[in-house]
């Protein structure tokens, strides 16, 4: 009986101190990295903003040539047909 | 019950095994022109010829799927930018200001935007075959797909123009409403 206590007791005790282990902090030695660069901070209008000229600052930025650049290329690349 | 469940198991297993076959016929007819484009395009000798036809294949697909994915982010940008103007609309009018104009326009806004992103998904499904007969005709035949990728996607680009146009109208109604100046409203 006793031993099967003490068996019982062992294996809890390894299971609770299998559960608390924590993993020691990595001793490696950190390549010091380049500083972050600082973010480039726009004058572009804040998403929330329901001011007129901000929104449509915003309807602006949505304006490209709807590809035409990459159809122009793709007629230069089928000249040697 | 041993017989019933045997047969079950029987009929799980014929669907298992038959439902690629299914699936495989379903893509058949689209399969078959890439595999006929394939099987033509190894039989080009000019292997300078042969580079730009493939080359030229490859890029209309990269370019529809590029450009329908920038399109789809613009359209949902010009709608959440309505729903703001929409939000707005609905401050100002509890201010007790007259906004029916801004209404009709926001509706003529939303179905520009509805018909926009139904014009784009259906651009981004297109395919194009450049259709190689002979050597020859390797111009004209990549000029063909070319020229009617080129018409199908400005077709759908013009209908993001539409939308944010709708868009900007709404916006002008509504600084018309609140009395606040617009400025550079030109649509490029």
């Amino acid at each position: 009986m006793k031993t099967k206590s003490a068996i019982f007791l062992a294996v809890s005790a390894l299971f609770l101190s299998a559960c608390s282990y924590t993993q020691p902090a990595a001793t490696t030695t950190a390549t010091p990295t380049a500083a972050a660069p600082t973010p480039i901070v726009t004058a572009s209008p804040t998403s929330a903003s329901t001011n007129v000229n901000d929104l449509n600052a915003q309807l602006n930025a949505t304006v490209d040539d709807g590809g035409q650049a990459d159809l122009n290329q793709l007629q230069k690349d089928a000249a040697g047909l | 019950m041993k017989k019933l469940t045997s047969l079950l198991c029987l009929l799980a297993l014929t669907l298992i095994v038959a439902s690629p076959v299914f699936a495989e016929t379903a893509t058949r007819s689209g399969k078959m022109n890439r595999e006929e484009f394939r099987t033509r395009l190894s039989a080009i000798r000019d292997e300078k010829k042969k580079a730009i036809v493939e080359r030229i294949d490859q890029r209309i697909a990269q370019i529809n799927a590029n450009r329908t994915g920038i399109m789809t982010r613009h359209l949902t940008k010009i709608e959440e930018i309505l729903d703001r103007i929409e939000a707005r609309a609905f401050e100002v009018e509890k201010t007790g200001k007259e906004i029916s104009a801004v209404k009709t326009a926001i509706a003529t806004a939303r179905t520009a935007i509805a018909t926009a992103k139904t014009t784009v998904t259906t651009q981004a499904a297109k395919t194009y075959t450049i259709d190689i007969t002979t050597e020859d005709k390797l111009d004209s035949a990549a000029s063909a797909a070319r020229t009617a990728f080129a018409k199908d996607l400005q077709a759908a680009h013009q209908t993001v123009v539409t939308a944010r146009k709708t868009v900007r109208d709404v916006l002008k109604a509504l600084a018309n409403v609140v009395g606040e100046k617009l400025t550079n409203t030109t649509e490029k």
